[in-house]
């Protein structure tokens, strides 16, 4: 009784989930040339970064002077790459993480048993004794409309054997995809499990760690070329000569993003035409960030657009805070208006007007409770 | 006034919230289960209705064939209900082999991922035994050479990543192939089932015609040797 109500519970939420969800994975084939474009741009990127000065460091025992443009021509060719490297990186991060997401999301319902083969057997059991005793009534009867009715009787006997039958072959049918159904979850579960491992575990960071090396050889290259005691500043690097926004030619201050802050704080708002997310789809989203003394605060407020007849809450509305971090993909903690806690990240976009934000809670009935949205600055 | 409007819109909204989409598998399944309901109301009360009437009653057959269309609509509900479940299923299956497809690339991904890190990491390297020659000349390239040191552990530990995921691959590539094995004999097992019902409804549907013969035989039979109305004597022979 209990698996019953959970099913027509889980029956009743599923458009709503397939609604927030991703209802199915990516095309392969549109994956892999995506990526083997974004492979091909890193590569090419790392063949001009590598022929541009491949004797710089040893040539740094050399005065500053004759090696300052060395190394920035090195640098921005570091940094081109870096960008496609990470771009790369975070693109098959992504791709993948829509699998998973499927994984997670993937939903199999147990047949509805909808007429037990044992009340329909007692029916037909019922119908086969009246039809065995009215035979027996007539057994020795040798009238022929007696025996036209006993022809009859025994047909219809015969059509009772069937059903009978039949009605016994369905309900191992029936049991036998029930049996099914069992082992979908544990499959499921395990196939999520893995592939989450590679996906969040192994192919994102990978892309934290593309982003960190990035920041960190705008800041070798200048080293490189001026080399003292103090820290070196990147801002050594022309702006021009930097021309991936990853890497912007300003010093960071100790515990502040790689990148101005600007890219991260302000008036965000989902884009009226040819917005990008993935999960919910956005109605509108106005999303404010503030800083003050490294402390992040902000609030989100946004409309989602559900399938006709979804129960659920379009309208999603939390706060953020936290400690800004040095890393260029800022995390904050959030919590909904209506208590749910999760988690945000902010990720500078190609553009200076660009902002990712990834965020998801724990679950809440009826409310959307994860999304990744491309926003635009106000 | 308003507050009743507002009440009126409130149970609008709610009775559309519990009313499942038409033609989503919730709305087929509630259909069958209500078509199921009223068929075994009929079915059950079949028997006793017509042995409480006369051969030839014309409800006899009119009762039988309730029954009959009753259940003809239950079983078209049934299989209307599971032909949306075997095409949700294909769809699930469908999706699932794409997830192994796009995992089995993922692996080559990272094979490739481990040898342009290599790559990387061994120019890296030689950059590095570059720099430390000319740290001799230059002892004040010491900090710039820790960084250099800091960027061959970062791609080191990219490279470690995706070594990581490529030593995982069989427990990864395995999961999801029983993902997809298990989706597949779902969705056989529903076709099975599907099947299954249709030779069930061919047998109910034989049985309600063999039942309805009988009722016709019994009347005909009794048809055959009526007894004969009482005698009327004309009454122009009694004058």
């Amino acid at each position: 009784m209990r698996r019953h109500s959970t099913v027509r519970i889980a029956r009743a939420v599923l458009p709503l989930l397939s609604a927030f969800a991703l209802v199915s994975p990516q095309a392969p084939a549109q994956q892999a040339n995506a990526q083997q474009a974004n492979r091909d741009a890193y590569r090419s990127a790392y063949k001009t970064w590598r022929e541009a000065e491949p004797n710089l460091e040893s040539d740094a025992s050399a005065p500053a002077e004759a090696l300052t443009g060395r190394a920035t021509h090195a640098a921005t060719e570091a940094v081109n790459f870096g960008a496609a490297r990470a771009a790369f990186l975070r693109q098959l991060a992504d791709d993948q993480g829509q699998n998973a997401l499927w994984l997670q999301n993937a939903m199999s319902l147990p047949l509805p048993d909808f007429a037990p083969a044992v009340e329909l057997q007692r029916l037909v059991g019922a119908e086969t004794s009246n039809v065995n005793s009215t035979i027996a009534t007539f057994s020795g009867d040798a009238d022929r409309g007696i025996q036209q009715l006993r022809q009859a009787l025994e047909k219809e006997r015969a059509a009772l054997a069937a059903l009978d039958s039949a009605i016994a072959d369905r309900q191992k049918a029936v049991d036998k995809a029930g049996r099914t159904e069992e082992s979908f979850e544990p499959a499921r579960a395990k196939a999520f499990a893995e592939y989450d491992a590679v996906t969040s575990k192994l192919l994102t960071p990978s892309a934290a760690l593309a982003d960190q090396e990035n920041a960190a050889w705008a800041k070798y290259y200048p080293s490189l070329a001026a080399p003292t005691p103090a820290p070196v500043a990147v801002s050594s690097l022309t702006p021009s000569a930097v021309s991936a926004p990853a890497t912007a030619p300003t010093a960071p201050r100790p515990g502040m993003p790689p990148l101005p802050l600007t890219r991260y704080t302000g008036v965000w708002v989902y884009p009226t035409t040819g917005g990008r997310f993935f999960g919910a789809e956005p109605e509108f989203v106005d999303f404010s960030i503030h800083e003050e003394d490294g402390r992040v605060t902000g609030e989100l407020y946004a409309r989602f657009k559900l399938p006709a007849g979804s129960t659920g809450d379009p309208v999603l509305r939390f706060d953020v805070s936290g400690e800004l971090s040095e890393k260029r993909v800022q995390s904050f903690a959030i919590q909904t208006a209506e208590g749910a806690k999760g988690s945000i990240e902010l990720i500078p976009g190609n553009a200076f007007n660009l902002l990712e934000i990834n965020f998801q809670t724990e679950p809440s009935p009826k409310k959307v409770r994860a999304a990744d949205l491309v926003l635009v600055k106000k | 006034m308003i507050r009743i409007a507002w009440l009126c819109i409130f149970a609008a909204v709610v009775c559309a919230q519990s009313t499942p989409e038409p033609g989503s598998l919730a709305a087929l399944e509630a259909d069958a289960r209500q078509k199921t309901a009223t068929w075994q109301k009929l079915a059950l009360e079949m028997e006793s209705t017509v042995a409480r009437l006369l051969p030839c009653d014309a409800k006899a057959p009119v009762t039988i064939t309730l029954a009959s269309q009753a259940s003809e609509t239950r079983l078209a509900a049934i299989s209307a209900y599971l032909q949306a479940d075997q095409q949700e299923a294909a769809r699930e299956s469908a999706g699932a082999q794409r997830v192994l497809v796009a995992a089995q690339t993922l692996i080559s991904e990272l094979s490739i991922e481990r040898s342009d890190v290599a790559q990387e990491q061994s120019g890296v390297d030689g950059q590095l035994a570059n720099l430390t020659e000319s740290v001799k000349k230059r002892p004040a390239l010491a900090d710039t050479q820790k960084m250099l040191q800091q960027l061959q552990s970062l791609t080191a530990q990219r490279a470690t990543l995706a070594q990581g995921g490529l030593d995982r691959q069989e427990a990864f590539l395995a999961a999801v192939r029983g993902l997809v094995t298990m989706l597949q004999a779902r969705e056989a097992s529903l076709k099975d089932a599907g099947v299954a019902y249709e030779a069930e409804r061919a047998r109910w549907n034989a049985y309600y015609a063999a039942r309805l013969a009988r009722a016709q035989t019994e009347c005909s039979i009794t048809r055959a040797t009526p007894a004969l109305p009482p005698a009327r004597a004309p009454q122009g022979k009694q004058k």
